[in-house]
């Protein structure tokens, strides 16, 4: 994405490498992962190097929001999935009718931008 | 402290809908109000500070145009949750370095102005701007550690409505908190799912408008019975959020909380009485341990045995808290510090502890910044 070298926003990084890979940044003291991925425009980008994370995280913790009854909107799940790269990603939980979020149980990222998902892995039924 | 900091006047607003009532009109009355108390003239004020979060800029100025005394410095304060207490922070500074020795602290919201659902997110950088768009809130934050808390510890959702059931059943004892009326747990497991194990409940209300003031002076009181002082006073912010932290540890309310005790020479063990930020029920069981008040792991047993109820070993929101007082953004952080100054003083009438003598306040806000809450402010009043 074009950034304005005189502009002070930083221009966001799609999260998404392919379809199923995050994107983050990795904290070069410290070791620890970051997400979003730092903008590359960002006067702080050198103070991390980015990084890819792996196809499956672990659901840490989520929860079902249900809008107000008036707006019509049905609930959703939302979650913090934990990556093996020491990268914790909050967002959408898609999972199959039904079926309600495990703490613990492995998720993998789709989707492109903005609009990533998490739905269960591939093998681990709740 | 080098510079002993008297509470000389302190004065709030009911918090209610002021559906007719400008932010003027409220923050006048408490400022007014906390002159009065002090039995001082506003214009002994040497500087003020106005803590607010929606309000629009120089707010404090607008507030206080039509009293005729502004001229002095006019510090307007924003800390999301926090604002209050750091205005009360920054203030303390000031008057220990000498520069003042009287000054004013309020801090004044009308949420019932922003048209009503939950208190809106700041969408003012890429990660918080990304976030929103997945569903972000701060109701879900704090469920998700509710979430985990029950999962960890192995505990039932009911848990979480016992402190809604000793908050609002404090409520009802405050004629100033927005809620009166005690609830049962059954009513608050009830009540409509916001977020699980959020219920509405169990949420502090978003409608609702409220100021509240302290003068403070480094002069102090001949004619009081007890001079309440501000024994420690500490604001830090949060770290970044970065790796697969424990989202129970409250890091940032535990080490401000450090600092205020090392202040204060003091620890949670001499605390009497505790206002703290209540937004949510899962919020104060997990201050409990972050404030010292129980070990890592046991926060329950305090809630549980009624350490924390009036009547108890230490009460933790007389007032009604957040969850019954709501939570005007600005003033809440001052509102807790009027409490716990009424309660020292023998002041609060239907709610009053015995023998209180030293107080803990604590806010921490500003939970969606991609770091683990933005501020938190912990104050620790006493004679």
């Amino acid at each position: 994405m074009p950034t304005d070298a005189t502009s002070s926003q930083e221009a966001p990084v799609a999260p998404t490498v392919s379809t199923e890979r995050l994107r983050a940044s990795r904290n070069r003291s410290t070791g620890l992962a970051v997400f979003p991925q730092v903008p590359e425009s960002s006067p702080s980008a050198h103070l991390f190097e980015p990084i890819v994370l792996s196809a499956r995280g672990t659901l840490y913790s989520y929860t079902i929001s249900h809008p107000n009854p008036k707006s019509g909107k049905p609930p959703f799940a939302l979650g913090y999935v934990d990556f093996p790269e020491g990268a914790r990603v909050f967002g959408r939980l898609q999972l199959p009718e039904g079926q309600h979020p495990q703490i613990g149980t492995a998720f993998e990222a789709r989707g492109d931008g903005p609009d990533y998902r998490f739905v269960p892995a591939e093998g681990e039924a709740a | 402290m080098t510079q002993n900091i008297y509470i000389r006047g302190a004065a709030m607003t009911p918090f209610s809908r002021h559906l007719d009532r400008s932010l003027q009109d409220l923050a006048q009355e408490a400022v007014l109000g906390a002159f009065n108390d002090a039995g001082l003239a506003l214009g002994t004020a040497q500087a003020f500070y106005c803590a607010n979060v929606y309000g629009g800029m120089i707010l404090g100025q607008v507030l206080l145009r039509d009293l005729g005394v502004t001229g002095p410095a006019v510090y307007n304060v924003e800390n999301a949750c926090a604002s209050g207490a750091t205005a009360v922070h920054l203030a303390c500074q000031a008057l220990r370095l000498g520069k003042y020795d009287t000054v004013v602290v309020w801090g004044i919201e009308k949420l019932t102005d922003l048209g009503g659902g939950a208190i809106p997110l700041q969408r003012n950088d890429y990660k918080t701007e990304l976030y929103a768009g997945q569903g972000m809130s701060l109701p879900a934050v704090y469920a998700m550690r509710g979430t985990r808390y029950l999962y960890e510890r192995d505990l039932s959702a009911e848990i979480l409505g016992r402190i809604a059931v000793k908050n609002r059943g404090h409520g009802a004892r405050n004629p100033l908190a927005l809620q009166q009326r005690p609830v049962t747990l059954e009513e608050v497991m009830t009540s409509r799912p916001v977020t699980d194990p959020l219920t509405l409940l169990q949420c502090c209300p978003s409608q609702v408008d409220g100021a509240a003031a302290l003068v403070l002076s480094t002069k102090k009181p001949t004619d009081r019975r007890t001079s309440v002082r501000v024994l420690g006073s500490a604001v830090q912010s949060g770290r970044l959020e970065q790796g697969c932290d424990d989202i129970l540890d409250a890091e940032i309310t535990a080490r401000t909380a450090r600092l205020a005790y090392e202040e204060a020479g003091i620890g949670p063990e001499d605390v009497n009485v505790v206002e703290l930020h209540d937004a949510f029920t899962i919020a104060e069981l997990i201050y409990y341990e972050a404030l010292g008040l129980a070990p890592r792991g046991e926060g329950q047993r305090l809630l549980l045995d009624g350490e924390t109820a009036l009547g108890g070993r230490v009460p933790v929101n007389p007032s009604g808290g957040l969850l019954a007082k709501g939570h005007p953004l600005g003033a809440t952080g001052v509102a807790q510090m009027v409490e716990v100054a009424w309660q020292i003083e023998g002041r609060a009438a239907g709610r009053q502890i015995e023998n209180a003598r030293v107080g803990l306040t604590q806010c921490t806000g500003g939970g969606i910044a991609g770091v683990d809450h933005a501020a938190s402010s912990v104050h620790l009043l006493g004679v």
